[in-house]
């Protein structure tokens, strides 16, 4: 901590080797791939995380810190694009899938954050976090400093709206539980 | 039906490709990135410049702004006795309340609605208000600096009559501005729009939205300022919830009527003042789509867009969902907006491959198209 607080160019190598890998995957599963500031995302994440070392109560909880911190961000990021409109389907772009996917599953990946871009921001990230990260209810209630209880309600909620937009994709047809 | 659990693995091995290919976080970038930060509060080798001009820099701010000590702040009285500062004033349930100012300037309550002066200075006040309308006057002079606050919403005054209405459940505002300009900031403004004379302002805080409109519905308003709540003259104890429905649907009744008689101006002002004072009502997603058709169908394409997108973003389960999108993709292609037209194509696509407007999708996402 002592050389966070100092940037010691070691002490930020450090953080990045440690955490990089899940920040960058929590903000990809709430972006999506097709993104192209994901980076740029995971970048503040690290630089709000530096500037606000000194409210760190435990730094045992230095990675669960982080995480929300990019939620925070990213979460900043979907609500400053909804304001600005044109960028309302931004995460939509077949084009930002990976090529290296298949195509079924780039597909599947388009149509899904097309989805997302329909419903509420702090809906999308509940189901992405739950449904693509696999996050338990515990480790989203202390992500998002609410009770269990809480999460499972507004994931209920969230996982029907989702469920009723992902009825009109045809292409999701396949993809659907059956009777 | 729910989707199948198969398909957030799909999601899962997609992003893992994605994750695959392309290079993580890195401490190099990471630090071009805090250095970027910190270069946008300070260029290091500019420091020593900006060290040099900070004092010519605040002399001239002290200049420009130091006040005599003998300059009066305003004061204020309510039936000719002065008020303090940060004093809270409720206009009662039968009649207005008037505040007049040291300047001249007077702000008058309507009934029932409730305000705060929060600060005095000798070229204007600060004023909160907490609910209802309030009727305000400034008087223009060579430094007048007032402003009126609701909400997160702020309206820059430099000399002028207009009228705010701040409906605290709904966190809305509604402006008419009846001389002068002023500014309104706060919200989902931004930085701010500016006010003609004769011009209304509707905001919400709840969905972000905003619009402006012309004279002639403004000129309405100050013959009918739109209520704080919804009024209830007829039934002592009636129910709230079921009046806001009646009187909502009520609106969009009329409007509709007025639409079908080819009245477009008279159903634009039921829908709109629909959507002012119950912006929350079932009713209000069809005022938008309607206020939308009547753009389309005038050939006011930039309006067109715009309410047929809000409509699109913030209905996605209404009946209209599908139209709504395709007019919005019609009215951009019209406008020339190819860069949105695009997007909103692939989404119309994804969304409705069988629907009414697939040809123009498809031919907005033609390669050769310029």
């Amino acid at each position: 901590m002592e050389g966070l607080r100092a940037r010691q160019p070691w002490a930020l190598d450090a953080m990045v080797e440690a955490h990089g890998a899940r920040i960058r995957r929590v903000v990809l599963r709430i972006l999506g791939s097709g993104d192209p500031d994901i980076l740029d995302i995971v970048n503040e994440t690290f630089a709000r995380a530096l500037e606000n070392l000194g409210s760190l109560e435990n730094p045992e909880a230095f990675g669960g810190w982080m995480a929300q911190i990019a939620v925070f961000v990213a979460r900043e990021s979907i609500r400053k694009r909804q304001r600005s409109r044109s960028l309302f389907f931004h995460a939509d772009d077949v084009e930002g899938t990976s090529p290296h996917a298949s195509e079924p599953d780039r597909e599947a990946s388009r149509c899904v954050y097309a989805i997302f871009a329909l419903m509420p921001t702090d809906e999308r990230i509940l189901v992405a976090l739950r449904r693509i990260e696999k996050m338990s209810h515990d480790e989203l209630a202390e992500l998002l400093q609410v009770s269990v209880p809480t999460i499972r309600r507004r994931l209920k909620k969230a996982e029907s709206r989702f469920d009723r937009l992902a009825q009109r994709y045809e292409a999701l047809a396949v993809w659907r539980e059956q009777p | 039906m729910k989707t199948d659990e198969n398909l957030w693995q799909a999601v899962e091995r997609e992003q893992a490709a994605h994750l695959e290919e392309k290079p993580g976080p890195g401490a190099n970038a990471l630090r071009s990135h805090l250095a970027t930060r910190v270069e946008r509060v300070a260029p290091p080798r500019n420091r020593r410049t900006i060290a040099m001009l900070v004092p010519l820099v605040a002399a001239a701010a002290w200049m420009i702004w130091y006040k005599p000590s003998d300059v009066p702040r305003l004061s204020y009285t309510v039936s000719e006795h002065a008020q303090p500062t940060k004093a809270i004033h409720r206009a009662p349930k039968d009649h207005s309340l008037a505040l007049k100012f040291s300047d001249r300037s007077e702000v008058e309550l309507s009934a029932t609605a409730a305000m705060q002066v929060e600060s005095l200075e000798p070229e204007g006040a600060t004023i909160r208000l907490l609910s209802g309308s309030l009727q305000t006057h400034v008087r223009h002079q060579a430094q007048t600096r007032w402003i009126v606050l609701a909400g997160t919403f702020a309206i820059h005054v430099t000399g002028t009559r207009f009228l705010t209405t701040y409906v605290k459940s709904e966190k809305s505002i509604v402006v008419d501005l009846f001389e002068g300009s002023v500014r309104v900031t706060g919200g989902a403004l931004g930085e701010g729009v500016a006010l003609r004379a004769g011009q209304r302002l509707t905001a919400s805080e709840h969905s972000g939205m905003f619009s402006v409109w012309p004279a002639e519905q403004a000129r309405v308003a100050t013959v009918d300022p739109p209520s704080a709540e919804p009024k209830t003259t007829e039934d002592p104890k009636p129910d709230l919830r079921h009046t806001v429905t009646q009187t909502a649907s009520a609106l969009l009744e009329q409007g509709d009527k007025a639409r079908y008689e080819g009245h477009s101006r008279q159903a634009q002002q039921a829908y709109q003042s629909l959507l002012d004072r119950f912006p929350r009502a079932p009713e209000a997603s069809d005022a938008v789509f309607a206020l939308a058709r009547l753009a389309f169908d005038s050939g006011d394409m930039h309006s067109a867009g715009v309410l047929f997108g809000r409509y699109a973003a913030n209905y996605p389960e209404g009946t209209f969902h599908e139209q709504a999108l395709g007019r919005w993709l019609e009215a951009l292609v019209r406008d020339g907006e190819q860069a949105e037209s695009r997007r909103v194509a692939r989404v119309y696509i994804g969304l409705y491959p069988r629907g009414d407007h697939l040809k123009v999708a498809q031919n907005c996402l033609q390669p050769d198209r310029p």
